[in-house]
């Protein structure tokens, strides 16, 4: 990547409903947390600029959008991503036990090109519940990310900002790396967008 | 992963199917605050529009019927595909071929609600590369796509091109009220544009074809007008073409932005066959359906569907007309080889343009073979469109068929060659279009039927019907006062002003 072009790096966050996807997504973007859980409405992406390696880059995080409850996420929503965060509830062996279904799923709808080496990142969320509640520990998580490439792995807590700053930092800068590895498949210019502002009436040609 | 119960037992709309127009509506009306629970009893999004992976369009050929049985919906039949190789194989998931191969106007419905909705941040597009002509001598002719290129053309005469000029000026402005068309606005297009602009048979089947883009040049002059119109006014919008080819396929990928955009205004999905319907039934308040994936019944005020998703039953009377419906042959196929339509003559002269790095050759064209029996289209896709790996192109071919017992293959093969001549694949199909005056838009109050598109323009037409069907749902719920279709809301006005403040 000789261009300095501007860096626009799209992550996707998958996992089951509850676990605090959007909630992660809102206190690494917002700095806000709010304790009231309401399924996924009117999440959609956020984006926050930040530098990795000097260098300024977009993140985009997509949320689900609650289409992740009944597994109705399109393949669209897959395209072009350059990092897939999973993530679980300490507090709920199922939600850990789903990561594996995740993770399966998004090689097979993403199909990126080295899947052995497509960058994924697990948080482990709500570490600020009361121990005792804690179902999945720390070495088991561990041990799952290990065998599954050497996944690198956070204990997060959305509502008491622990830990985000830093798991967000690990997932921009694989994001980036994995950016980098695509360029060299596309020697395409950049697709069209379409909004008000670049449709540009230069004139009627006729 | 397992499946949690529905939130809800009552949902004001319910849509089944998720089409472009499906999901147009769905979104509008979630934007406007309804509840909706959108169902799709395939796998996998798009319906009639869908984009699939080449292991899916091998299945999908394989569940369709010999023959068709339906008047009153979209079937598909004399469905057969070659079979996939390893390397075909592996890469299967590459591959998103569509089922609903259409080029984008640059002005038209879509494009106003893709801005509109802001579905517009899901999707990207390319411009059309280029648009061709096969000739009788055997050659693929460019057709020039502005004035300019109209200018650069050797072939055509001094005085063909003002004659050429004046009609595209005529064409692109407020000709209703022209003296040139008056009492001759049903007369056949080929006549009009010789008669009354003296253009010769060739260049007037270069406009009947490749710039108003018709299926007959004995089309009345006044629709297959209009139609021009659009197209030359969509003409620098985005670039020098007055069509956009969606990534990925195209129109499935579109549906999907606009289901997305419905989830984000909180519209619950759900896909397979647990989502669909096993009853139906309609009472003067609602709409009852039982699925397998929730214990209790679901009623909804309002029902949007496609016809094939709903009972014969209770489209009632008006289903199924004296009319038989419109039939296509298609082809879909995949080659590894540039087609020769598609190779840029190093003769033209660079503009200052391509001093900035462009590909070699077009990556996506439409070629057009005007035959005795009718036009027959080629849409071709390379990998700029994300719809196949590097190197490859796919192509798409389709024309009206007379006679459902003729075979697709039979008929588009030939073509087929003459675009690639080692494809390393094909699939063909025929799809039955009922005629819109035998599909009712509204049966009984609780459901919205939406139309499917019933001319022989699908390529540049299909799209924009599928919008402006979203739209009619939408305002069939709605009603007449209720909210804009995808109308901002006074804070989400301020918020954008306050950004641009910013």
């Amino acid at each position: 990547m000789a261009s300095r072009k501007k860096v626009l790096l799209k992550v996707i966050i998958l996992g089951d409903s509850g676990v605090g996807k959007t909630s992660l997504m809102n206190q690494y973007v917002n700095k806000r947390f709010s304790n009231q859980y309401k399924a996924t409405i009117g999440a959609d992406f956020l984006t926050r600029e930040l530098v990795v390696d000097d260098r300024v880059v977009t993140m985009q995080l997509w949320d689900t959008a609650g289409q992740e409850r009944f597994q109705s996420l399109g393949v669209a929503f897959y395209r072009g991503a350059d990092c897939c965060v999973l993530v679980y509830d300490v507090n709920s062996s199922k939600s850990f036990e789903a990561l594996d279904g995740w993770r399966d799923e998004f090689l097979v709808q993403a199909s990126p090109h080295d899947p052995e080496n497509f960058p994924f990142v697990v948080l482990g969320n709500k570490i600020d519940m009361e121990e005792s509640k804690r179902m999945v520990s720390q070495k088991r998580a561990m041990t799952w990310c290990q065998a599954k490439g050497n996944i690198p792995y956070f204990e997060t807590s959305a509502k008491e900002a622990i830990n985000v700053e830093q798991a967000f930092q690990t997932i921009a800068k694989n994001a980036l790396a994995q950016e980098a590895e695509t360029e060299l498949y596309n020697d395409y210019p950049d697709p069209i967008r379409i909004d008000s502002e670049n449709s540009q009436n230069y004139g009627c040609n006729c | 992963m397992s499946n949690p119960e529905l939130e809800s037992d009552h949902y004001d709309v319910i849509v089944i199917g998720t089409g472009l127009a499906e999901s147009i509506a769905a979104a509008s009306l979630a934007k406007a605050g309804k509840s909706v629970l959108h169902l799709d009893p395939n796998e996998y999004y798009g319906g009639e529009q869908a984009s699939l992976t080449l292991d899916e369009l091998v299945e999908w050929s394989n569940n369709q019927p010999s023959s068709s049985s339906s008047t009153s919906h979209v079937q598909y039949f004399s469905a057969s595909t070659t079979p996939l190789d390893a390397e075909l194989q592996n890469d299967r998931r590459r591959y998103a071929l569509s089922l609903f191969p259409a080029i984008l106007p640059s002005r038209g419905n879509l494009i106003d609600t893709l801005i509109s909705s802001d579905v517009s941040k899901y999707v990207s597009f390319r411009i059309l590369d280029s648009i061709s002509l096969y000739t009788n001598e055997g050659e693929f002719k460019k057709v020039p796509g502005s004035k300019e290129e109209i200018f650069k053309d050797k072939t055509i005469s001094l005085v063909d091109k003002r004659r050429l000029m004046k009609f595209l000026m005529f064409a692109a402005g407020e000709f209703e009220d022209s003296e040139i068309l008056k009492g001759k606005e049903t007369q056949p297009l080929i006549q009009f544009l010789q008669e009354s602009f003296s253009l010769p048979t060739q260049l007037s089947e270069s406009i009947i074809y490749a710039i108003s883009h018709g299926s007959s040049a004995t089309e009345q002059t006044l629709p297959a007008l209009e139609r021009t119109r659009r197209y030359l006014k969509s003409i620098g919008r985005y670039g020098n073409n007055a069509f956009l080819v969606g990534q990925y396929g195209g129109a499935g990928e579109i549906a999907q932005g606009f289901c997305r955009a419905c989830a984000v205004f909180g519209g619950t999905y759900i896909l397979g066959a647990s989502a669909k319907p096993t009853s139906i039934s309609i009472s003067a308040e609602s709409v009852t359906l039982d699925i397998p994936c929730h214990p209790r019944p679901i009623t909804a005020r309002r029902l949007i569907s496609s016809p094939n998703h709903i009972p014969p039953s209770l489209l009632g009377h008006l289903q199924g007309g004296p009319e038989e419906p419109s039939l296509t042959a298609n082809c879909i196929a995949i080659t590894k080889t540039l087609p020769e339509a598609l190779r840029r003559k190093s003769t033209t002269s660079s503009t200052e343009e391509s001093a900035e790095e462009q590909s070699e050759n077009d990556d996506t064209s439409l070629i057009v073979f005007p035959t005795e029996n009718g036009v027959i289209r080629c849409y071709v896709n390379g990998e700029g469109t994300g719809s196949c790996p590097p190197g490859q192109y796919i192509i798409y071919l389709s024309t009206s068929l007379q006679s459902s017992t003729s075979s697709p293959s039979e008929i588009l093969q030939p073509y087929l060659s003459k675009i690639t001549p080692d494809p390393v694949f094909s699939a063909y199909y025929v799809s039955a279009r009922p005629c819109s005056s035998s599909v009712p838009s509204s049966t009984a109050d609780g459901i919205v039927v939406l139309r499917p598109y019933a001319g022989t323009e699908l390529l540049t037409e299909g799209l924009d019907w599928e919008a402006k069907q979203g739209e009619l749902a939408y305002r069939a719920v709605v009603g007449e006062d209720g909210r804009g279709f995808f109308e901002k809301d006074v804070s989400e006005e301020e918020e954008m002003g306050i950004e641009d403040d910013l």
